[in-house]
């Protein structure tokens, strides 16, 4: 009886094992083998490239190789891309057909857009483009009217939808003026859809009129067809049955895959994905991510890599996706304004020989435009970005530091480090990173003196500067002029804060109410003066700053509202994913902007591009009728480093490492690219003033305050006066405060404690000083 | 009579005390049903450190099993690590059966010059913390160029004194007669080791192994160390670094986790019992 | 027991096959590692200079070592005899009420949960927002106070406890019932009965029984490390703690001496309990 019953419970367990088992064999089990189908994927393993094994291994060869296409003259811009019978089209601007039967080499014009598409068409107005096989023709754009002199009232518009046949028969599409489409799209037989915010098409090709496919799309960026179905791309993805008439099931791999991308379109403004239809039908379609180019076959298990988007413009987070075609061996893809063609060659390893490994603890998207760019002008190269933390793993950052120290001791670490929040004294000190002075020294180029010095280091190792910094922020206080003449350190900043409190009882003065926050904003200008010379705590100074910023903080609460406080949470909820952001100066002052708040105080940077923090800082200043003065620590005026390169001592390529340091640092690479933040190179400053006054910037934002009235800035660029600040605030910087992380993470964490009244100061730096003194102690 | 009482309150505390282990087990089952929206305004406390205690429902007030959804069938990731931890375990258990039983065999059974010492030295390898030889091993494996191949994470685990040390008490638990017995009837070292060996000590092997599969399924640091490559992970290392807006989502990882470990105690169960029997008998 | 020993003598050089391929083994993963750490211990971190004692001397005038040993010690002579002595009793109140028997699972199953799953109860249960605070009305980080080495040792034991009773209950089944009777005949009480009979014939199982629970107890670390992180509560800064923080900064010269240190300690303990209690190797 009781072996029986062990027996059932036996095969009960295994019943239960395999069906887990199984269960994995699902849609996604066979996901393993990526790489292995395809003839022209030969050589990439998946999208973790086991870099390693390709070394081991027989050395794979083949890869596709990315040309640039040119443009017959006077074309500045490609709308879209389309086929032809074995030759390539594209459609200009002003809608002027071209085709090319050479791969790109020369370009034919076919023939021009009827007149009605050539004008009103320049880039803000057309909402969508397609055109299908047959030549025929759908589109749409706004219309603003016009008065009887031709002026242009911008304020109302229509939409205007038409089919123009490929004898030029122009028909309406049966839509109202004010419904907006996003996307549309043509199936193989050369039948259009359209999608807008909710409803999709099916657009009958002979007299324009439409049908309703759904009305219940989610949101829809993009349509793509997919042999019978069409994929509906928005927050997530959804899946029309073409012939059977109805919504299809999802396919988790496809949108598992996608699923960094999704619905990021609004916010990003470029598309970072693409969806397109292989030409061999039976439901299979090309992905086009920055991981690269993969192929999947509708409801299949595998995404397949075809190209590895690290090694070409894929991956640059700048470009965005229009449009991409296959054309024999060749693919095509358009990204915006730039046609880039794709040719497999098998002479040349899949694998560049030689591996720049670039590795720090966070990914940092300036990073990734140099790596991009690196790479592109070093084919020979395979450049690796690695930032195990902000992967989807479950690594701390201690473990994330143990095997850097690993491959460190071991000497096969990474050839470059960033170094932000890891200890650059301890590695200096340990030589393991590469002194930079002599490299520095022969570009020719113009750093910031402070930060350099700020760097060097007397070690056992000699003398010299192992780290540089590729960008800067700096403290500042804004408000009315009047106000904050005279205010240079925290200390008058209390007073101030404290006296405007007296004569303005209610309301916000800094946009604050968190006291983790409150203590972030403020370190910001006092953290460089926490630790002494010899590396230990100055218990003196940090006493003085939680005073201080207890000071400010219970002047700050005392007399905000319950509606600011909740506003305030609220908005720092949203920007929790990026805490960087919190203390820039640019968001404080729409935080200014938004609460109607007299004082802001944040990190300014001297990025000048469309939406770069001082072109919007100083807009707003201006709106609000400020200015901005720098806020000193007891040590002086200092700023904070972000992305602060070295390079590994016993990296194999040494000299690409430093290559790759200066070409990170370089006028040629900042000044192109729009980098999120400030550079340290004053070249790289003179570089961007003469840009911004020559192209000028603009955008516009706008928003709702917290009175429910609409503001809208308008950022143009920055005059010669405030110009003239900028420049000023960046040479009174007197260096880069340096503060262990492990002290400042204490300082921020018991000092919370103290702004909530918990503990007194004297607890809180006795706290501090026996937390710390344990770590120091090692 | 008082004997009675006293058995009775015994069995009382016993009971109590194992449903009170037990707890965290149930916390993890319900918690992985509850979605993540209910996680979120249940843990809103701990997620925005204010002063708003978590709350808790054994039964959760939407129960889903939208996490169990998404891990099984919509993330790839995640059974590709489970496929790897499977494997390595299965390799790791293999390789210590064919290594570690007759080392433990030759321990127990054999006297030779410095026997006691080399027994010590496995002792004090077996309790020496990983992190101490984590640098000097990664250097060995690379000079053997098998890092970043399944075979670094392996072989060392392979090679581990520990189950030597577990086994080799259940083999010194053998009466000699027996061995004596087997002798005489003409059998020679190897047929010794597995026709008298083997039988006896088959359960305290089982439980070792037991021990061993626990051991290499949880196992975090020597992947982590070894294995720069992503799709090598074994699944410990993808139950995330648990942030509470995840949590359900992690609670329900934690389970699939665990339940393999469950199956394997269900399965050998018995044996287990044997086992950890045998291991003792020599006592 | 005399033929065994004839037995054992003959068969001794033989034995060596069986133990070889393991031998090779640890001596190639484990040993030469661990001799390369002693070497370290030796020279400067990355550059391998010659220091002579340097290390020692600047590990052991540490406070910060001082510090973890201290601590190491105190959680070591907390938990183990709370564990040791737990699990007994239980093994007791099994044996006593036999119908327990099939609960034992209750209390294996904790073993089976992985490190971070673990820290995910701890946190719903002993964070500012957790359980324990909700209960009492209070609102305190119990792993930032004092209270953080009681939560470590109750964890350490609600993970081990059952492993260890079963293997309590594996050495009481051992012991020959003759034995007990023919006391119980010459009129020995109860308790002296356990005293005299029971406790001794369980040395041999409590040598087992310890270094196992020794083994658990440095694994206890990756809880305490996920948790609070790499510098807990000062009362749990355990030896790990700090070998892991060098390891972090390059200290590979401090890590290498503190570790030999702590490898000579642990074969001093080893030895010593290998005398005290462990009777197998007297034959």
């Amino acid at each position: 009886m009781k072996k029986m019953r062990t027996m059932m419970r036996r095969i009960l367990a295994l019943g239960l094992v395999s069906m887990l088992l199984l269960s994995g064999c699902g849609p996604s089990g066979t996901g393993e083998n990526d790489g292995n189908g395809q003839p022209g994927a030969a050589g990439n393993t998946g999208e973790e490239q086991d870099v390693s094994d390709a070394e081991n291994t027989e050395k794979a060869m083949g890869r596709y190789v990315e040309s640039s296409i040119a443009l017959p003259e006077g074309v500045e811009d490609v709308r879209d891309l389309s086929l032809g019978e074995d030759c390539l089209e594209f459609t200009a601007m002003d809608g002027t057909l071209y085709r090319s039967g050479d791969q790109g080499q020369s370009w034919q014009e076919v023939r021009k857009a009827p007149e009605e598409l050539q004008h009103p068409l320049d880039v803000d107005t057309v909402s969508y483009y397609q055109r299908n096989q047959a030549g025929d023709i759908l589109a749409g754009y706004i219309q603003f009217p016009q008065d009887e002199e031709g002026n242009v009232n911008y304020d109302v518009f229509s939409y205007v939808h038409v089919l123009f046949l490929e004898d030029g028969t122009r028909l309406t599409v049966d839509l109202s003026e004010q419904e907006y489409i996003s996307s549309a799209v043509c199936d193989a037989n050369g039948t259009f859809y359209l999608g807008g915010s909710e409803r999709i098409y099916r657009v009958n090709g002979e007299d324009g009129s439409l049908e309703v496919l759904t009305e219940n799309a989610d949101r829809c960026d993009y349509l793509t067809v997919c042999g019978k179905y069409l994929i509906i791309q928005g927050e997530t993805l959804q899946y029309y049955d073409l012939e059977q008439n109805k919504m299809a099931d999802q396919d988790p791999v496809l949108e598992e895959f996608l699923k960094p991308w999704l619905g990021t379109w609004g916010d990003v403004g470029s598309r970072p994905y693409l969806l397109w239809m292989s030409g061999e039908g039976n439901d299979s379609l090309f992905v086009l991510t920055r991981k690269g180019l993969y192929s999947h076959v509708l409801y299949g298990s595998t995404m397949e890599q075809l190209i590895d988007g690290s090694l070409c413009s894929m991956s640059d987070s700048n470009q965005s996706f229009v449009n991409m075609m296959q054309l024999g061996e060749a693919f095509y893809v358009l990204y915006g304004g730039q046609l880039k063609k794709y040719v497999y060659d098998p002479a040349i390893p899949a694998m560049p020989d030689n591996i720049l490994r670039v590795w720090g603890l966070q990914a940092d998207e300036d990073i990734q435009r140099v790596v991009g760019a690196f790479a592109r002008s070093h084919p020979d190269l395979y450049i690796t970005y690695e930032h195990p933390l902000s992967d989807d793993t479950g690594m701390t950052r201690e473990d994330a530091m143990k095997v850097l120290s690993t491959e460190l001791a071991a000497g096969n670490g990474p050839d470059v480090l960033l170094l932000d929040d890891l200890p650059y004294d301890t590695y200096a000190e340990k030589g393991v990173l590469a002194d930079l002075t002599a490299t520095l020294d022969s570009t020719g180029e113009h750093y910031m003196d402070a930060v350099r010095e700020s760097y060097r280091r007397d070690t056992s190792q000699g003398q010299g500067q192992y780290a540089m910094p590729m960008s800067l922020t700096l403290p500042v206080l804004m408000g009315a002029e009047d106000k904050i003449q005279g205010v240079s350190n925290l200390e008058q900043l209390a007073e101030l804060i404290e006296q405007t409190r007296e004569s303005q009882p209610e309301g916000t003065l800094l946009g604050f109410n968190r006291p983790g926050d409150a203590l972030k904003l403020l370190a910001c200008v006092s953290m460089g003066d926490w630790m002494n010379e010899s590396g230990g705590i100055d218990s003196e100074s940090i006493k003085n700053f939680l005073t201080l910023a207890k000071r400010i903080y219970s002047a700050q609460i005392s007399g905000s509202t319950v509606k600011e406080m909740e506003s305030m949470d609220q908005l720092v909820s949203f920007i929790n994913g990026i805490p960087q952001i919190w203390t820039q100066a640019g968001y404080q002052v729409q935080n200014a902007l938004y609460f109607d708040q007299p004082f802001a105080l944040g990190m300014l940077n001297s990025n000048m591009s469309v939406m770069g923090d001082y072109s919007m800082t100083s807009e707003i200043l201006e709106m609000l009728d400020m200015t901005m003065v720098p806020l000193a620590g007891e040590k002086g005026f200092a700023g904070q480093a972000a992305n602060i390169l070295a390079v590994n001592e016993a990296s194999k390529v040494k000299d690409q490492a430093l290559e790759f340091v200066t070409y990170a640092l370089s006028k040629q690479f900042c000044s192109e690219g729009y980098m999120n933040r400030g550079s340290t190179n004053w070249d790289v400053m003179e570089e961007q003033i003469r840009k911004s006054k020559e192209e000028g910037v603009f955008a516009c934002m706008s928003f709702e305050d917290i009175n429910g009235e609409a503001q809208m800035v308008e950022v143009d660029n920055p005059s010669e006066e405030e110009l003239a600040v900028l420049k000023q605030i960046l040479e009174a910087c007197h260096g880069v405060s340096q503060c262990d992380s492990r002290v400042y993470d204490t300082v921020i964490q018991v000092g919370s404690r103290v702004l909530t009244d918990e503990i007194t100061v004297e607890d809180a730096v006795k706290e501090i000083e026996k937390k710390v003194t344990l770590y120091l102690a090692e | 009579m008082k004997r009675r009482m006293f058995n009775w309150l015994a069995a009382g505390i016993f009971l109590t005390l194992g449903g009170a282990i037990c707890l965290p087990v149930l916390m993890l089952v319900s918690g992985s049903l509850a979605d993540s929206l209910e996680w979120e305004q249940r843990a809103a406390g701990y997620l925005h450190d204010t002063q708003e205690y978590i709350r808790w429902h054994w039964i959760p007030d939407y129960p889903t099993a939208e996490h169990y959804r998404r891990l099984l069938f919509y993330s790839p990731a995640f059974f590709r690590l489970f496929w790897n931890s499977l494997g390595m375990t299965a390799g790791i258990l293999l390789g210590q059966l064919v290594i570690a039983v007759p080392a433990a065999w030759a321990f127990a059974v054999y006297r030779f010059r410095g026997k006691n010492l080399l027994f010590s030295l496995y002792v004090i390898l077996m309790l020496l913390p990983f992190q101490v030889t984590m640098l000097s091993k990664y250097l060995v494996l690379q000079g053997a160029g098998m890092i970043n191949t399944r075979w670094a994470v392996v072989l060392p685990a392979i090679f581990s004194t520990f189950p030597v040390f577990l086994i080799y008490r259940s083999f010194a638990g053998i009466p000699a007669e027996l061995l004596e017995a087997a002798r005489v009837d003409g059998a020679g070292e190897l047929q010794s080791f597995v026709r008298v060996g083997l039988p006896v000590a088959q359960g305290g092997i089982l439980a070792a192994m037991i021990l061993s599969f626990l051991e290499s399924w949880n196992m975090m640091e020597e992947p982590l160390t070894f294995l720069q490559d992503k799709s090598l992970w074994p699944l410990s290392l993808y139950l995330p670094e648990i942030a509470m807006d995840q949590a359900g989502y992690a609670c329900g990882a934690s389970v699939i986790t665990l339940t393999v470990s469950l199956f394997v105690f269900a399965i050998f169960h018995d044996a287990l019992e044997q086992g950890i029997i045998t291991s003792g008998l020599k006592a | 027991m005399k033929s065994f020993l004839i037995y054992v003598r003959r068969g001794g050089s033989r034995g060596l096959w069986f133990l070889a391929p393991s031998l090779l083994g640890v001596v190639y993963l484990v040993l030469a590692p661990t001799a390369d750490v002693l070497r370290r211990s030796f020279a400067t971190a990355l550059s391998g200079q010659w220091v002579g004692l340097d290390n020692y001397r600047k590990v052991l005038s540490n406070d910060a070592f001082r510090l973890a040993l201290g601590n190491t010690l105190r959680f070591l002579s907390l938990s183990l005899p709370l564990l040791l002595i737990l699990g007994l009793l239980l093994a007791l109140v099994i044996c006593r009420v036999p119908r327990l028997e099939r609960f034992k699972a209750l209390y294996l199953l904790p073993m089976a949960i992985p490190a971070a799953t673990v820290v995910l109860v701890w946190r719903l249960v002993f964070s500012r927002q957790g359980f324990l605070n909700a209960r009492l009305g209070t609102y305190v980080d119990y792993m930032g106070e004092s209270t953080a080495l009681a939560i470590l040792v109750g964890s350490y034991v609600w993970k081990n406890l059952g492993y260890t009773m079963v293997l309590w209950l594996a050495g009481l089944k051992a012991i020959p019932a003759e034995q007990t009777e023919a006391a119980r005949v010459d009129g020995a009480g109860r308790i002296r009965c356990f005293f005299q009979i029971t406790l001794p014939n369980l040395k041999g199982s409590a040598y087992t029984i310890t270094v196992l629970s020794l083994l658990n107890a440095f694994k206890s670390f990756r809880e305490a490390y996920l948790v609070s992180g790499a510098y807990p509560q000062q009362d749990i800064y355990l030896l790990q703690h700090l070998f892991q923080n060098w390891y972090t900064k390059l200290d590979m010269d401090k890590l290498a001496a503190g570790a030999v240190l702590m490898a000579l300690a642990l074969g001093a303990l080893s030895m010593l309990l290998q005398r005290l209690w462990n009777t197998a190797e007297e034959l």
